[in-house]
């Protein structure tokens, strides 16, 4: 019998994370109300029991597939999550998401278009666009998202900080 | 006729209109799919009645899947992966110079491939609607389960991906209050979640944030910056006619194929195409000239494409039963305007129903001189840079998601998402039965708790009954083919 080798890979993770799932279901779900068996009225914890079951079951196997086929994925090591930092335009992409966070937490205060505007040019300079052509793109794409949404559907965007100041 | 002048008012045209033309931008820009075009439009119908958001919906997916031929053709990258079979003939073609005329033949077999998808499912739908008022909760909950394993089984990558991407969508649409017992699920206290998980933001996050994450990290700054400037792009219309006689057969072989592929759950207009473009091969004369740039290789898989596009409209109006990604968009959209896709909304709905295929298939028009400008425009869209471009998509995908409710909740989960959609990609989990799994995860939990109410925990009639039986026994089968198929392979080796 051949021995394969084993190394821990993306199929461990997609197992273990499904797992993790089930379990945080099934530890949630007891405190759920009891259905009436007799008639047949199931509890509101009927469903997402039996998705955690088929998630186990996909996880069990990740597990097995992950190891018996290790061959061929790549191994997951601590060197692996070390390079994920390391490359600009991983990086960027960390930045990207940021950028995101830091949208939602300011959009009550700021208001739209400062958010909006503030958020377009990081992102626009941060993907190495020239700094004029950086002003123009977000100013236009802040002035035609107001004009589609605030001014078109009627939506109510946030004015934050304009509101002091009349606007 | 009624219908038709309804539909051509300048109320309706207008919006139309530019969501035809946003597609083709869209659909036309490598890496931006159909279904992201039409996840950037969904946050603009909120606000606009039925018809006219579900106009700009069938509009921006038609010329989406054109566009995405045109890259194809001139930069051998498919503009959107229903384009992935076009590459092969189109861009050879395009080797020599008859690039013109490949993409003139692409427009004008995607204008008849939809016009023929479109017919068939205003001819099909409304007899098997008929045929669904037969249905109780046991055949809804197979049918809506066996759309969902199609979907699973289907997109590419392992089949326990799928289910795992199908599952984790199962389990997000249990968060919020339970259907009988009104129950707060997994909410935690917070008020947003008692309202369940809208698909919107999950869709935006998957399809609109993932994409531009991907794109971000895998492509090299200098080149984010670049355009892909080439020489002037223009559509040569003077030999298409000919060519089109000479391939009658395969453009209604293709248009076929292509509405039946669209038609299964699960599958859309890239699996149609290659499959079209299989069978052509198979049965063509000359099967040694494909790939080599056959005027076949270009007929057979546009065609397909778009006439999927009219095929995945059947089980979404018919059952209720999203055929793809975009029609499961569409099926969430008809719920927000109280509509409820079904058997009923043949006798509930008709006159809208009626326009929704009025405008189907007028869409086909407004492609066929859509497409034509935009060959035209491609020249100069290219000219825009693509991290523009991703800047542009990442604030309407952000602002998309908060018109939904006003909230900055929505634009949380957007990125939540976003980021899970991406690591979903790098593990090749497949993101389409995701989001089917939550938008048929209601109804998969309504059908079965009902339909055990009605059998006091009676699990026998889900199986007993002819047509639950028959539906059953085709998940079964769903579900071994490809198991059974390699311990074949594995056999006969």
């Amino acid at each position: 019998m051949i021995k394969r080798p084993f190394h821990f890979n993306q199929e461990h993770i997609i197992g273990l994370v499904c797992l993790a799932i089930s379990v945080i279901i099934l530890s949630i779900t007891p405190s759920f109300p009891k259905g009436k068996a007799n008639i047949g009225l199931t509890g509101p914890a009927f469903f997402p029991d039996l998705l955690a079951f088929v998630f186990i079951v996909c996880g069990v196997y990740q597990l097995w597939h992950g190891t018996a086929y290790a061959s061929l994925y790549r191994p997951i090591t601590l060197s692996t999550a070390r390079n994920l930092f390391k490359k600009k335009e991983t990086r960027t992409a960390y930045f990207i998401i940021l950028f995101i966070v830091g949208f939602i937490l300011l959009f009550d205060i700021l208001g739209f278009l400062v958010t909006s505007f503030l958020f377009l040019v990081l992102f626009l300079l941060r993907l190495g666009v020239p700094r004029w052509q950086t002003f123009f793109y977000a100013t236009f794409f802040t002035a035609l998202i107001y004009f589609l949404f605030g001014w078109l559907f009627t939506i109510s965007l946030p004015s934050g900080i304009l509101e002091y100041v009349g606007l | 006729m009624d219908a038709v002048l309804s539909v051509l008012r300048i109320e309706i045209l207008i919006p139309w209109l530019l969501a035809m033309i946003l597609g083709i931008f869209v659909g036309a820009m490598p890496g931006l799919t159909a279904t992201m075009a039409v996840a950037l439009i969904v946050p603009l119908t909120f606000h606009t009645p039925p018809i006219v958001g579900l106009a700009m919906i069938l509009g921006v997916s038609f010329t989406a899947i054109f566009a995405g031929d045109i890259p194809a053709t001139f930069l051998r990258v498919p503009g959107t992966p229903a384009s992935g079979a076009a590459v092969l003939d189109g861009y050879e073609m395009n080797k020599p110079g008859k690039g013109p005329l490949a993409i003139a033949l692409d427009l004008t077999c995607s204008t008849l491939g939809g016009t023929i998808g479109v017919l068939i499912l205003i001819t099909i739908s409304p007899i098997l609607a008929t045929f669904a008022l037969r249905f109780t909760h046991f055949e809804y909950f197979w049918l809506a389960l066996l759309g969902l394993s199609m979907s699973a089984v289907i997109t590419k990558g392992s089949t326990m991906k799928g289910l795992i991407s199908m599952t984790g969508g199962l389990i997000l649409s249990t968060i919020g209050l339970d259907i009988s017992t009104g129950y707060p699920r997994f909410a935690f206290g917070n008020t947003y979640l008692m309202g369940g998980i809208n698909f919107i933001p999950v869709m935006i996050g998957l399809f609109g944030i993932s994409e531009v994450l991907r794109s971000i990290s895998v492509t090299s700054h200098d080149q984010l910056g670049d355009a892909a400037i080439i020489s002037n792009v223009k559509a040569d219309f003077r030999s298409v006619g000919k060519i089109m006689g000479k391939n009658k057969r395969l453009i209604l072989q293709s248009s076929v194929i292509g509405t039946l592929i669209g038609a299964l759950p699960g599958a859309g207009a890239d699996i149609a195409a290659w499959v079209a473009y299989g069978m052509a091969k198979k049965t063509s004369k000359t099967p040694e000239k494909f790939g080599t740039g056959a005027e076949e290789g270009v007929i057979a898989p546009t065609t397909a494409n778009n006439a999927a596009l009219g095929g995945t409209w059947i089980p979404a109006l018919v059952f209720g039963i999203p055929g793809d990604s975009i029609t499961a968009i569409v099926l969430g959209a008809m719920m927000m305007y109280g509509l409820k896709p079904g058997p009923l909304v043949f006798q509930g709905s008709r006159d809208l129903v009626n326009q929704i295929f009025t405008v189907a298939v007028i869409s086909q028009f407004f492609l066929l001189i859509l497409g034509y400008l935009g060959i035209r425009a491609f020249t100069w869209f290219f000219k825009f840079p693509r991290n523009v471009v991703l800047a542009g998509i990442t604030i309407f995908s952000i602002i998309g998601a908060y018109a939904l409710r006003s909230s900055v909740f929505d634009v949380g989960l957007v990125l939540v998402f976003g980021i899970l959609g991406y690591l979903m990609e790098r593990v090749t989990i497949p993101l389409p039965p995701f989001i089917l799994g939550l938008i048929l995860g209601p109804m998969i939990e309504e059908n079965l708790r009902i339909g055990l109410v009605k059998t006091s925990g009676n699990f026998w009639p889900f199986f007993s009954r002819p047509i639950s039986a028959f539906f059953a026994f085709l998940l079964i089968l769903i579900f071994l083919y490809e198991p059974v198929k390699l311990l074949i392979q594995r056999k006969r080796r």
